[in-house]
């Protein structure tokens, strides 16, 4: 497959065509969220935080990309 | 007089967990939390929207994170989020919320009871919101809860302590801490769950809803404090009504 090709994915319930090669740093940058204060979730497997900047999406993957906000 | 309280591992003094839900701005949870003498601090997990920050800017260093599992309607749901939470890096502390009744968000004690025995083999250290429901309490401690947090009324209400009966069979029958929360609005309803010898109270939207939440929030402080300190006092005994009166005053040596 040639490396332009688009993939499509979904993040956080959002289909969202992505290239190949795509990281899943690159997703949690692209929501404008500090990838410290994150956790991601890849087809339900929690991802490493150290790895996410070395992990690539596949065609078809479910992203989770998830934060604490307030709550009793 | 030192009165700790043990839980989770931890030695608090103060005995109110606050939340953060619902403020009308988000800087003001720290103003809360100091307000409060709060050491323990409620948080929820959602999906990222574009550009939402979190909420963990304003937590104060130094509060255990008590995580909750909001928005789980069955068992597993809740045991993910849970994960969630842990590889957030926020401690192995989990309140349980197992919910699927949209109206009056009413826990399901079964599905919480299963989620806690999951959780406790993955060495989560369960906090479960419940109904006020002796059997599912036991189900939860048997399952190795730390504590059972049984609600006073609905999540969000105001409408105080409505529960009051099945709330005082459980402070009698569990050996684990019994830690109010859910519905209470005012302080002084908190202070009658504690003289009632409750081991704590989580209050959100009593706090969050306040005109001055700050200021409401050092009322709840005080008012768990007074009725922790009533409770080990120990209350002195009743009169009925045809009893009358018992004076407080000598009856002799009157002034004629």
């Amino acid at each position: 497959m040639p490396e332009s090709s688009d993939m499509l994915i979904q993040v956080n319930g959002k289909e969202q065509k992505v290239l190949q090669g795509t990281t899943l740093l690159q997703i949690v940058q692209a929501m404008g969220v500090d990838p410290a204060r994150v956790v991601v979730e890849r087809n339900l497997e929690i991802v490493d935080p150290e790895k996410l900047s070395e992990t690539r999406v596949a065609d078809s993957d479910r992203i989770e990309v998830i934060h604490f906000v307030g709550g009793g | 007089m030192d009165d700790i309280f043990e839980i989770g591992g931890e030695k608090l003094s103060s005995r109110l967990f606050i939340g953060t839900g619902k403020y009308r701005s988000d800087d003001l949870i720290p103003k809360v939390a100091e307000a409060s003498g709060s050491q323990v601090i409620t948080v929820a997990m959602r999906r990222v929207d574009d550009g939402g920050k979190g909420i963990m800017g304003h937590i104060p260093a130094g509060m255990h994170l008590l995580p909750n599992t909001s928005g789980a309607r069955t068992a597993e749901e809740a045991v993910r989020l849970a994960r969630i939470a842990r590889a957030a890096g926020c401690g192995n502390w989990i309140k349980i919320e197992v919910i699927n009744d949209t109206l009056r968000l009413l826990p399901d004690g079964y599905g919480t009871a299963k989620a806690t025995e999951m959780l406790v083999k993955e060495g989560f250290v369960v906090f479960p919101y419940i109904n006020p429901d002796l059997y599912v309490a036991r189900a939860c401690v048997e399952a190795g809860a730390c504590c059972v947090m049984p609600l006073a009324s609905p999540i969000g209400s105001n409408r105080g302590l409505r529960t009051r009966e099945m709330i005082a069979v459980l402070i009698d029958e569990m050996k684990v801490p019994v830690i109010v929360d859910a519905g209470i609005g005012k302080p002084s309803e908190a202070c009658e769950c504690m003289e009632m010898g409750a081991s704590a109270c989580l209050v959100n939207t009593g706090i969050a809803s306040a005109r001055d939440a700050v200021l409401m929030a050092e009322a709840f402080g005080k008012a768990v404090d007074a009725g922790r300190k009533a409770y080990l006092a120990g209350f002195g005994t009743g009169r009925s009504f045809a009893e009358g009166a018992s004076a407080s005053s000598p009856l002799t040596g009157f002034l004629r």
